[in-house]
């Protein structure tokens, strides 16, 4: 039986296989939450705090490290953004939720910059609270065990920092094929080809080193002066693919809307790694940390900077690094623009308030020109024309046809994409490969009528596997 | 370089908080830790500490003196001009961090750093390098 379809098959195996039970810590929680909430930990060690004794757990640290932490109403003193801030600088990694029966009880923004990941109000956000509940019990299912991870370009004798392992459903069992610090040798990278593995086991605590290494990959190849430059173009193409692949396949599998996401943060961390080390890298770096990674446009930030970058490597339109700035930099304008309106569909909005919705494009310039940023044209471009469309009916300007420049374009379709498969209350879902097909769609027909520049989508789609 | 007798002072409002920075001051090794509730306590315990703090970890955002408020005036006095100041705060804007360089701060760091995190943070500071998140602000300075 080929290789490649037994590793596949394996990657449902993988969410059903825990480690061990998941770690829960509850601080300060009414009985009343309590018991909406206990039946959702029947498979978890809950440990219940008192609020008044946290400054215990600095001495007695729990073990093992909670994966989920759920803070109640029930504390005065002290007061529950001192216990988030508290429990952030305990547990870094660790999901932590305020959770109460009243409404208003503290204002959500307050609560996301004191440490907690997000506030959830009983009964009123029960489902997003279990969605909460299962990503973060999910993710410490997976913390002792293996993540597929997409691998490319694996050249005879490259180095590896991190072990690699195949999966053999007959046998039920991980095979490691490379130590950390092992190279993959010719036979074996041979064999890998030979059945076109691109799917292998990393272990949860060495992806660090995988993000690193496949960030070095790209860079080989983007900077690369021995190959040709189709050879190149043809290897980073297929480079992306496997990126983009990995989020299209996770996204599909049953019950894995984590395993999408994660594959999605997977990427980010690659690029994020991939731009670092370049010489806009101190730039970008300040950028995440000015976005605040907990902010709520933080994920569309950092999503479209990735989809920017990819797409751009991809297609071969503008730089990489260029992009993942404009992505992360073209909606910063928003903060001007209030919430209420922010959160309404482009159809629920009255027609002043779609004004004002527009108004974020030209806010986004100014504070980029206030805040004395130097930015290349290019990507003052793209930003200022990234709601812009090939047919003229886009703003500010209605600007179309060649006007509407590539680097915007590739912005607008990350942008795009983004929003079609992001996730949001009331709004269907959509997968990643019927968002690339309703983007494919709406181009076809005369290209004076189609959003974006049909030949850049056709370039895009073929980044996607076959639909 | 930093070591068990490096006088550390630890200013936040929030006891737990506080607690907590000063802990990891410990696991890193700085044994000579001391902890001021707020602004005002700071400030009169610095101006009273002879021979004068060596660094400073202090929130950003307290009641009636703010950590920005202590750094400002913990500039003024030249006596205090070597001492190494940090900044910790829940979120970090870019304006922020303008504003944190123009004051002299040596680095501002979030409030979710590990013990791991600060050693590395400390060791840079006392080579000499500028934090990665002020590079920009200080080549225009």
């Amino acid at each position: 039986m080929p290789l490649k379809i037994l590793v596949k098959k394996s990657e449902k195996l993988i969410v059903n296989m825990p480690a061990k039970k998941p770690h829960v810590l509850t601080i300060g929680l009414e009985d009343s939450v309590w018991n909406v909430l206990k039946t959702k930990f029947t498979e978890c060690i809950v440990t219940a705090v008192k609020s008044e004794d946290i400054e215990k757990l600095l001495d007695n640290p729990p073990e093992p490290t909670p994966c989920l932490i759920i803070v109640g109403a029930l504390q005065l003193n002290p007061v529950p953004i001192e216990v988030g801030q508290f429990l952030r600088l305990q547990f870094q990694e660790t999901m932590i939720y305020y959770v109460t029966f009243k409404p208003n009880a503290l204002q959500r923004d307050v609560v996301i910059n004191n440490g907690y990941n997000d506030s959830y109000i009983l009964n009123l956000d029960s489902k997003v609270f279990d969605k909460s509940i299962q990503e973060a019990l999910g993710k410490a299912n997976s913390i002792k065990s293996y993540r597929p991870v997409k691998l490319f370009d694996i050249q005879p004798d490259t180095k590896l920092d991190f072990d690699l392992s195949i999966f053999l459903p007959v046998n039920n069992k991980y095979i490691k094929m490379t130590n950390a610090g092992d190279n993959i040798e010719k036979e074996k990278s041979e064999k890998l080809a030979k059945h076109h593995v691109t799917s292998a086991y990393v272990t949860h605590d060495q992806l660090k080193e995988f993000y690193s290494y496949s960030s070095k990959q790209l860079k080989k190849l983007y900077t690369s002066t021995t190959l040709s430059e189709t050879e190149r173009r043809e290897k980073l193409q297929e480079a992306v693919r496997s990126l983009i692949g990995g989020i299209v396949s996770a996204s599909q599998t049953e019950g894995t809307i984590y395993h999408g996401r994660s594959m999605i943060s997977d990427c980010h961390k690659i690029i994020k790694s991939f731009i670092t080390t370049s010489e806009k890298g101190s730039w970008y770096q300040n950028l995440l940390q000015a976005a605040g990674e907990e902010s709520n446009h933080y994920s569309h930030m950092s999503n479209v900077s990735t989809f920017c970058a990819l797409f751009s490597m991809g297609t071969g339109i503008g730089n990489p690094e260029d992009m993942a700035v404009a992505g992360m930099m073209h909606d910063i304008g928003l903060a001007g623009v209030p919430v209420e309106i922010q959160e309404k569909s482009e159809s629920e909005r009255t027609s002043a308030e779609q004004e004002i919705y527009k108004q974020h494009v030209e806010n986004t310039m100014n504070m980029i020109k206030q805040k004395k940023l130097i930015l290349p044209d290019i990507i003052l471009r793209a930003i200022s024309q990234h709601h812009e469309r090939f047919n003229e009916t886009g703003y500010p300007k209605a600007l179309g046809g060649k006007r509407f420049s590539p680097e915007a374009q590739i912005l607008a379709l990350a942008d795009e994409f983004d929003k079609l498969t992001r996730i949001e209350p009331g709004k269907k879902k959509m997968s990643p490969i019927d968002a690339i097909r309703k983007i494919e769609h709406d181009v076809q027909g005369e290209p004076e009528k189609a959003p974006f520049d049909p030949a850049i989508v056709a370039e895009l789609v073929k980044l996607f596997p076959k639909h | 370089m930093f070591g068990a007798n490096t006088k550390v002072l630890v200013v936040d409002d929030m006891e737990t908080v506080r607690k907590a920075v000063a802990k990891k001051c410990d696991q890193i090794g700085l044994k000579n830790v001391t902890q001021a509730s707020g602004g005002i306590d700071g400030w009169d315990k610095i101006s009273h500490e002879k021979p004068p703090f060596e660094l400073i970890l202090c929130d950003w955002d307290m009641p009636q003196c703010s950590g920005l408020d202590l750094l400002i005036r913990l500039r003024r006095d030249s006596r205090l001009n070597e001492t190494f100041f940090i900044l910790l705060a829940t979120e970090l804007q870019m304006d922020q961090i303008e504003k944190a360089v123009k004051a002299k701060a040596d680095d501002c760091i979030l409030k979710n750093f590990t013990a791991d995190a600060l050693k590395e943070k400390l060791t840079l500071l006392y080579s000499g390098e500028t934090p990665d998140a002020f590079k920009d602000f200080s080549e225009e300075e």
